[in-house]
């Protein structure tokens, strides 16, 4: 069974648009995060993991990471607030190096503005610079998995159920 | 959807010609001499289908180019599909002519 590192936004932006009333994208993380456990994954997410003393949030950040982790999901939806997913990916981006020794599988269930695969290429709609963000991390190897509904969401949450781990 | 993708030869194609290991759009295409529409329909239906599943390839610079694998459901699939074809050759009294069809879309 696999460790799960479950990152993503936490809430919409309201600027953004469009962002349905119903949910916040935390509450779509933490949905994803039972139907793994269901299957007996076990699922970390950095908001439910309380701090430890004098510990700052990299070094929370570090200690999660190296936890046992198997693979890391992140989780991308449109007109979400994304300023603490792209520090997040910064870290990630910096322990390349322990990924890789570690064989840490990365995946990416990101909306289809987020990013399109066009023929033997991907790549990443956002705009101007926030682009870069993922971009240096799907260049390290991962797997993007493109919805567009909630139902594309579903299948591919069960499609991680079976791969996760392997 | 195991249905349509009996129906559709390209789909059964373009899943065995990743038994091996992973291709990008281009040499499937290339393999496989399909053209590019084909193998996106293909390709589309089997990611829809989550028999296969798309992977960057690590790279320092230039474009983030995308290679597909099978994903487990797709292997699985491939390894029923391929012992229902062993035990139609297994059995000559079926003769050659009746399972060609069969044979055909494993290659």
């Amino acid at each position: 069974m696999a460790v799960v590192f479950l990152l993503g936004p936490g809430m919409w932006e309201p600027s953004k648009g469009g962002a349905p009333a119903s949910q916040t994208p935390m509450d779509v993380r933490r949905k994803i995060a039972k139907v793994l456990r269901d299957f007996h994954h076990t699922v970390v997410l950095m908001e439910n993991e309380p701090g430890r003393k004098a510990e700052d949030i990299i070094q929370k950040f570090d200690r999660l990471l190296r936890s046992k982790v198997t693979d890391v999901v992140l989780y991308w939806p449109p007109s979400a607030k994304m300023q603490t997913t792209y520090d997040e990916l910064i870290l990630l981006y910096d322990r390349q190096r322990f990924l890789r020794k570690s064989r840490i599988a990365l995946w990416v269930l990101h909306h289809v503005s987020v990013a399109k695969i066009t023929g033997d290429t991907f790549r990443v709609l956002e705009a101007g610079h926030r682009s870069r963000y993922l971009e240096a991390i799907a260049r390290l190897g991962v797997t993007p998995l493109e919805w567009e509904t909630d139902g594309d969401l579903e299948g591919w949450i069960q499609l991680l159920v079976s791969e996760l781990g392997s | 959807m195991f249905i349509e993708l009996l129906a559709h030869d390209d789909y059964l194609r373009v899943l065995n010609a990743l038994e091996r290991k992973g291709l990008r759009f281009t040499e499937v295409q290339r393999s496989l001499k399909l053209n590019p529409a084909r193998v996106d329909r293909a390709i589309t239906f089997l990611k829809k289908a989550r028999l296969i599943v798309p992977e960057t390839i690590p790279a320092e610079k230039g474009p983030i180019l995308v290679r597909y694998r099978l994903a487990r459901r797709g292997s699985i699939f491939l390894k029923a599909f391929g012992s229902f074809v062993e035990t139609l050759r297994s059995k000559p009294e079926f003769g050659d002519s009746e399972v060609a069809d069969f044979h055909h879309l494993t290659k």
